[in-house]
């Protein structure tokens, strides 16, 4: 600014008081440091806000950008969810507005892995530091923070099939069969199967990873099914537990989603031993958002990392229960120290511990 | 669809005098005002929104919806109502990033080829005495198939020329403007100045003075709606441009807000009512609503509602005058 005025006398004389009553007012400090490195603004732009798991992850956002922000790591932040039903175009049209009020770092849950591309490569043009998160992005200058389908669906499957000791009937419940993930899903749950040659698929049905389609459609099979040891689900195992108690049958082994209200369902009643709960983190908000911090302080990170999912074992449970609230979906609890060492992790391709139960 | 019209009907209609004019014309002018109002809020929130670069930003993303609103206003002004044309604006952005891009001859005859079935469909609703509101209900799922067909998930690339022109940022003014206007003039020239925009609007206000006048009521609506099926792919490929490929649902919400826009701009479900820079001022003033939320750093929980709320008050508002004119 002061160069400019330089030029021009009376510029530079109005301005230099300007500048002297503003630091007066006890003003120019903010002003003065925003040169050289400011702290960023950060905005989040989600394209649907209709569940509890985007619920949940707003949340977190909001609870890591409220104490960046009283830290003085970041100056602000924003929340914009794109109305709709996830719409790509609703979400183009909000991620424009966005930009006008320049933020530094831009934090996307996108309706699509393709059509916001162009957009995302507009945002990157302009200096913003673009991470997306919860899907892929074929943006190449957005550094995508997800978690692992494979992963999701090799550990859970792991932890019915135990739960089952090895062997016997298992029930598979399919997410939105024709999906990208859902074709990586089902690929890595067949990879686990193939070890264990004394379990039995009895059964397949789609519950579209949701737990009132599961319920239904579990229902609709069960009368014609053998004894079930576990069930293999995506995130539906609250519905599927249902369905087994309407139909007066033993509550078999399995894979929760980590909502508040399965995890209370899974206290309250008699369910397999060995069962899970695990899903896509919502956390991976907050996840990405400590990434965005460390790319602006020029840490070098791959184009796409990974962070694990949430998963709750049966032994833990009940530690988490006091941090998910009925409606909620339980997060990992990210901090910048616990997102480094996840990204030591990935770039060294090696496992980082997961992070702690929250409160422990 | 033409009774209601009927009734109302006088042959006067064909050539409007001062305060029919003034009937058709003020509607819109309030959505102006509200159009004004809002910008003006915007840009004491954020003043770059007058600047080229962010009327670029706020402006982009409308267009594709500008265009589908004067195409289903081009409808709607012969009393019939589009419901299909959010899916097959979808349709043409599968088609752009596909073999358009892939191929450009064919995707063009593909694209001519859709249009001529904005025409069948045009034939079938005038000869059967299908419902518009029916027959193009029906074709949304034809254009639906048709655009998973070509692209089962979304994706693809638009074709470099397409995605040139929404790269393109003049710093002198703003670009979007330039479709817009143009395309908007384009639409008035027509139905405003030529023989068969006078056969058009003629068919909206009153069908049988047309027939008696001895032209084909049957080719008037073919006609109509292969303009309203050049819209749409014009509003298609604008789409493509914007998301750089081709989503067969990406548009879904266009037909019900491209009626709504309609309204707004001064049109009616009775048909009868070309206005086409009300329907500009009207879609654009719907993609502002959503701007101005997000600017307004209101709970991101209400912000749907509060939009719908501002919707109804503007509609209600463009009722209210239309109603004391008459």
């Amino acid at each position: 600014m002061h160069v400019r005025y330089r030029r021009r006398p009376f510029a530079a004389v109005a301005g230099l008081a300007l500048a002297a009553v503003l630091a007066l007012a006890g003003c120019a400090a903010p002003a003065a440091s925003a040169d050289a490195h400011h702290a960023p603004f950060v905005a989040l732009s989600n394209s649907f806000i209709g569940n509890s798991w985007r619920q949940s992850m707003v949340n977190q956002f909001e609870r890591v950008a409220k104490q960046a922000q009283a830290q003085g790591v970041i100056s602000g932040y924003k929340i914009a969810n794109a109305p709709g039903d996830n719409s790509a175009t609703n979400q183009i049209a909000q991620i424009k507005t966005l930009l006008l009020q320049k933020p530094d770092i831009l934090l996307i849950d996108p309706a699509s892995p393709t059509a916001l591309t162009p957009v995302i490569q507009q945002a990157c043009s302009i200096g913003v530091t673009v991470v997306v998160f919860d899907s892929a992005s074929e943006a190449p200058c957005a550094t995508v923070v997800t978690n692992s389908f494979p992963d999701w669906a090799r550990i859970s499957t792991e932890a019915v099939i135990k739960g089952m000791g090895g062997k016997g009937n298992l029930l598979i419940s399919r997410g939105v069969v024709g999906s990208a993930p859902e074709a990586e899903f089902y690929a890595a749950q067949k990879k686990v199967l193939a070890k264990y040659p004394d379990v039995k698929v009895v059964g397949t049905v789609t519950g579209f990873c949701d737990s009132a389609t599961a319920q239904k459609a579990v229902l609709g099979v069960l009368s014609s099914l053998p004894k079930v040891d576990g069930v293999a689900g995506c995130g539906d195992g609250y519905g599927i537990a249902q369905a087994f108690q309407t139909a007066g049958r033993r509550i078999p082994v399995l894979a929760f989603e980590p909502s508040g209200r399965a995890l209370r369902f899974w206290k309250s009643h008699t369910v397999g031993s060995g069962s899970i709960a695990i899903m896509s983190d919502p956390g991976q908000v907050s996840a990405g958002f400590y990434t965005a911090l460390d790319i602006r302080k020029g840490r070098k990170i791959a184009s796409t990392v990974i962070f694990p999912s949430v998963e709750i074992t049966e032994d833990q449970r009940d530690a988490w229960l006091p941090h998910v609230s009925q409606d909620a979906i339980a997060s990992w609890q990210w901090t910048q120290e616990l997102v480094d060492r996840q990204l030591t992790a990935d770039a060294k391709h090696t496992t980082a511990p997961l992070p702690p139960v929250p409160g422990s | 669809m033409t009774s209601p019209t009927l009734e109302r009907a006088l042959p006067e209609r064909l050539a409007p005098g001062d305060r029919d004019r003034l009937k058709r014309q003020v509607p819109a002018g309030v959505t102006l005002l509200a159009f004004i109002a809002m910008l003006v809020v915007c840009g004491a929130i954020q003043p770059v929104i007058f600047s080229a670069t962010g009327l670029n930003l706020v402006l982009s993303s409308i267009v594709p919806l500008v265009i589908a609103s004067l195409a289903q206003m081009v409808m709607m002004s012969i009393g019939d109502i589009d419901l299909g044309i959010g899916s097959f604006v979808g349709l043409v952005t599968a088609v752009s990033a596909t073999t358009l891009s892939g191929t450009p001859l064919i995707g063009v005859l593909i694209l001519l080829a859709l249009i001529a079935g904005y025409g069948v469909l045009g034939a079938l609703v005038h000869l059967r005495r299908v419902p518009a509101l029916i027959a193009t209900l029906g074709a949304s799922f034809v254009w639906y198939g048709l655009a998973l067909f070509v692209l089962p998930t979304p994706g693809g690339t638009a074709p470099d020329w397409l995605l040139a022109f929404a790269a393109w940022t003049p710093s002198a003014f703003p670009a979007p403007v330039l479709p817009i206007l143009v395309i908007t003039a384009a639409i008035w020239a027509v139905l405003q100045l030529t023989p068969v925009g006078a056969r058009v609007r003629a068919l909206g206000s009153n069908a049988a003075v047309l027939e008696r006048s001895g032209r084909s009521a049957l080719r008037t609506r073919i006609i109509t709606y292969v303009i309203v099926g050049v819209l749409a792919v014009l509003a298609g490929l604008s789409l493509s441009s914007q998301i750089g490929g081709g989503d067969p649902t990406s548009a879904n919400d266009y037909t019900l807000i491209s009626v709504a826009a309609v309204i707004l701009g001064g049109g009616s479900f009775f048909g009868g009512r070309a206005v086409a820079w009300g329907s500009m001022v009207g879609a654009v003033t719907l993609g502002l609503v959503s701007v101005l939320l997000s600017l307004l750093n209101l709970s991101s929980n209400v912000q749907p509602a509060v939009e719908g709320g501002i919707v109804i008050a503007a509609l209600a508002g463009r009722l209210l005058v239309g109603k004391v004119l008459r």
